[in-house]
């Protein structure tokens, strides 16, 4: 148990202090890669004002608004796809057909409609993170595969209508919904952060690409750390809200091959 | 089990919806009710496809993204593979290297691309490597994830008859790891096309995501959408395509469908 804390811990502060000595020894041109120490130094001074604030907000809010979106659209479509064949047949295609297209192509196209804007960004990072949830219900088929002795057990205990829907059929379709709901919080920060790279309208993306245009390579670091920080927190967040909300599914959630 | 819908069949069901939108798009734009320059229908982009591929003009760019992706992918396969079997057999290794992991693994890579072209300059190089990061991560945690998930009984089972070291690797381990080391190779490449199409509008002149880029800007729309066209193309081919082959190599493994995430 000790050890499984240790030698991350040592391993990690091992790296740090060889890039830091590395640097200060001149090995490594501390220009093109500022220690440790130094990174840190202009995150508080960033801190300090009131410009990182703003794109920090801008980034969680774009990503908020598109996850949003998706997770109510997802979940709608994604039950309905489930319940009646009819829409299934309809819109499993098509799904299917759109899935593989990798999201970010759907950039140029949205703006040409939407326009370079919040409105374009949002949608183009909400495509895919709606996309998921529903191949991830039609994979483990979560309503549609749903134990047909559930729903005879649920309607034999009088549950019907909208009672059997919230006490039988959303509980059995939340797991795989949440596998879709993680995965689709991973895609959608990479969608935004690449759309905010090429709009170059603020948020840590536009931060990032702008410091490096204009060479301020502590302030790229800088955004780099806060872009990974929030790249564990949305990957290993809503693991931990699964945990709480699910604690008989942790398995099925665990990020595949991490232990 | 007894299933409320059972599995929907026939090619035609999967080709009836899209069939029906593209008529109906076709229609719509015919009967007036959608300026064709707002939305062209099917039939003119086709012939603009076709024109395009005549023309050799797509064809370059499409040689372009191509070659990006096959070095990305050929550059980040064989050490990923290598030091995920690594990472998977060693307890130690595994946890000394988890942090690092973690936090490359959870970045968008997208975003790596300023650190890489600071680094190698600015050129082909960056784009390339900067798309092989992102494969080359996924596929150490998915071979780790495979290692890891070989159940005890198999190993004890092999190591009764007498296999130990490189013939229990090789005839026990490996192969039990195999399915799902070619999974994280579909998902990999999947990734890699995401990211060569994301560095090719952010930072290049040639391959499919700048031709989309220019397109956009210059609002070219029949470009625009022949170029949506020939990328999803290319994602649906690169999933389907890869994943009958895994199926074909290892008959053992439980069959999967494509565009199933792990």
């Amino acid at each position: 148990m000790k050890r499984d804390v240790a030698i991350p811990l040592v391993a990690s502060v091992a790296v740090l202090a060889l890039w830091e000595a590395l640097v200060r020894a001149g090995a490594l041109r501390a220009s093109f890669f500022p220690p440790p120490t130094e990174v840190a130094r202009t995150l508080v001074a960033l801190a300090g004002g009131r410009e990182l604030w703003g794109h920090i907000g801008a980034t969680v809010a774009r990503l908020g608004a598109a996850f949003l979106l998706a997770l109510v659209a997802g979940t709608i479509l994604g039950l309905a796809m489930g319940w009646w064949g009819a829409v299934r047949m309809a819109a499993d295609p098509l799904v299917r057909l759109l899935f593989p297209i990798p999201s970010i192509a759907f950039f140029p196209v949205v703006i040409y409609y939407l326009g370079l804007n919040e409105m374009g960004l949002v949608i183009t990072a909400a495509i895919t993170p709606f996309l998921l949830p529903l191949i991830v219900v039609q994979a483990s088929a979560a309503v549609g595969g749903l134990d047909r002795t559930l729903l005879d057990a649920g309607r034999h205990d009088g549950a019907a209508g909208g009672r059997l829907f919230t006490r039988v059929i959303l509980p059995a379709a939340l797991p795989p919904l949440f596998v879709g709901y993680r995965l689709a919080l991973g895609v959608g920060l990479i969608v935004t952060v690449a759309a905010e790279l090429v709009m170059g309208k603020g948020g840590l993306g536009g931060f990032l690409w702008h410091s490096w245009q204009i060479l301020r390579i502590d302030d790229m670091y800088a955004a780099l750390v806060l872009i990974a920080g929030l790249g564990v927190l949305v990957t290993y967040g809503l693991e931990a809200v699964a945990e709480r909300l699910m604690p008989w599914q942790v398995d099925l959630l665990r990020i595949k091959g991490q232990r | 089990m007894s299933k409320v819908q059972g599995r929907g069949s026939g090619w035609w069901r999967a080709a009836a919806s899209p069939v029906v939108v593209a008529v109906v798009w076709e229609l719509a734009v015919g009967a007036g009710l959608v300026r064709p320059s707002y939305l062209p229908p099917p039939s003119r982009l086709v012939a603009r496809l076709t024109a395009l591929m005549a023309g050799g003009d797509l064809w370059g760019h499409l040689l372009v993204t191509l070659g990006r992706l096959g070095a990305s992918f050929v550059l980040a396969v064989v050490p990923a593979v290598a030091i995920g079997l690594a990472l998977g057999m060693w307890r130690g290794v595994r946890l000394a290297t988890e942090p690092i992991l973690t936090a490359f693994y959870a970045i968008p890579k997208i975003a790596l691309l300023p650190l890489v072209m600071l680094i190698l300059g600015v050129g082909e190089r960056s784009l390339v490597a900067t798309a092989a990061i992102t494969g080359f991560l996924q596929m150490i945690v998915s071979t780790m994830g495979g290692v890891l998930a070989v159940e005890r009984t198999v190993l004890e089972a092999g190591q009764n008859y007498g296999a130990t070291g490189w013939r229990l690797f090789r005839y026990v381990l490996f192969p039990s790891a195999l399915p799902e080391i070619f999974t994280g190779m579909r998902i990999g490449l999947s990734l890699t096309l995401v990211l060569v199409i994301a560095v090719e509008l952010t930072a290049a002149q040639e391959g499919l995501g700048a031709f989309l880029w220019n397109a956009g800007q210059t609002l070219a729309v029949d470009n625009l959408f022949c170029g949506f066209a020939v990328i999803g193309a290319l994602g649906l081919v690169l999933t389907h395509g890869l994943d009958a082959l895994g199926n074909l190599l290892m008959p053992w493994r439980e069959r999967t469908s494509a565009a199933l995430f792990a």
